[in-house]
């Protein structure tokens, strides 16, 4: 079992429940944040390739980045159906979109729709992915899927446990499957994650999520495989 | 002599603001009081500042770290600083008496180790991994 083993020196002890169904009542979660850090770039290229044009769903991405302004946007918009766009001040959120966090800001999702704040750092680093998951859980609730992708490092954390106190959905990367383990593996260290897919599962999830279908016993992958 | 007896009352003192878990940490970002909190049902340990900066415990540490490597190389930076000033300081001290000058050439020199016994520190800290 992947995060059994000996990271950093402590032990991760804590296992993933064996996966049930999850969203059987049908709830259409249409409000989707995702967190990568180190390997981040070819991950959400690879999974916004698989995502269909026209997604009922609006999609809030934090990659951990520098401060300088760079072309990120369009790297990973490349592969993509849905246009990628760094937003500038506040504007309503739209289905079909991913927002990506700017440089030197965080990314909020409020129910005015989409803001970018330069606030204080949250574990050195701006944007972070906590205050767009926390903004998206608090004005969203159940709507939010929250995604902790590749990456190290505690970012995304304490937004996940966010996410998952309004009744939201919280996912991770199978920790085998990501460049880095280690965010993927402290998200399901303290949060009691819903569901752990490998990256080429996760288009397909988030598509089903969002169109409000449950999440089969069988689609979702146990740790025990 | 009978000392007045001070009053003591229950009132709160000035600056309490009755937050919950303050910690003897200060914030590495701004040098805010810190103050911790557990999250969700695992306990997830996140410190917060005054501005709310936000940390967990291992951020913290990076960031304790780097301001740690920071504040020696100043301190580094103080004392190569101090044998130039003291170089200054010889050379102006011409005609003083040699028992004055031996006090000035023992202090250079444990500045100068001092410097160097920092530099080694920094050299030889090794990262939690």
């Amino acid at each position: 079992m992947p995060w059994n083993k000996n990271v950093n020196g402590r032990l991760i002890t804590r296992k993933s429940k064996p996966h049930s169904s999850f969203n059987v009542d049908g709830i259409r979660r249409d409000v989707i944040v995702i967190g990568a850090s180190a390997g981040g770039v070819a991950a959400l290229s690879e999974l916004f390739a698989a995502l269909p044009p026209r997604l009922p769903a609006t999609i809030g991405v934090v990659l951990h980045r520098s401060a300088v302004p760079g072309e990120l946007a369009q790297v990973l918009g490349r592969r993509s159906a849905l246009p990628v766009i760094e937003p500038r001040g506040t504007s309503p959120l739209k289905y079909g979109v991913i927002y990506l966090a700017p440089p030197d800001h965080h990314l909020l999702f409020e129910h005015n729709g989409v803001a970018v704040y330069r606030g204080p750092k949250e574990h050195s680093t701006r944007p972070a992915i906590d205050p767009l998951f926390r903004s998206a859980a608090a004005h969203y609730g159940s709507r939010v899927v929250g995604m902790v992708l590749t990456g190290s490092g505690d970012d995304g954390v304490s937004g996940l446990i966010a996410i998952s106190q309004s009744s939201g959905i919280t996912l991770a990367q199978e920790p085998d499957d990501a460049y880095m383990p280690y965010m993927p593996l402290n998200a399901l260290q303290y949060d009691d994650v819903t569901g752990v897919f490998t990256l080429s599962d996760m288009a397909s999830v988030v598509k089903a999520l969002a169109s409000g279908q449950a999440i089969s016993r069988e689609s979702n992958r146990t740790p025990s495989q | 002599m009978a000392r007045k007896k001070r009053k003591t009352t229950s009132r709160p003192p000035p600056s309490s603001t009755h937050e919950s878990g303050l910690v003897p940490l200060s914030c590495p970002d701004c040098f805010g009081v810190l103050h911790f909190e557990r999250e969700g049902s695992h306990g997830h340990l996140l410190y917060r500042c005054q501005v709310d900066h936000r940390y967990t415990v291992g951020t913290l540490i990076d960031a304790k770290e780097a301001q740690l490597e920071r504040t020696l190389w100043s301190a580094s930076l103080l004392l190569r600083q101090m044998v130039f000033a003291y170089e200054d300081l010889a050379s102006e001290m011409n005609l003083a008496k040699p028992a004055v000058r031996k006090r000035l050439r023992r202090r250079m020199n444990e500045v100068r180790k001092q410097g160097l016994a920092i530099r080694a520190m920094i050299e030889a800290s090794h990262a939690l991994e």
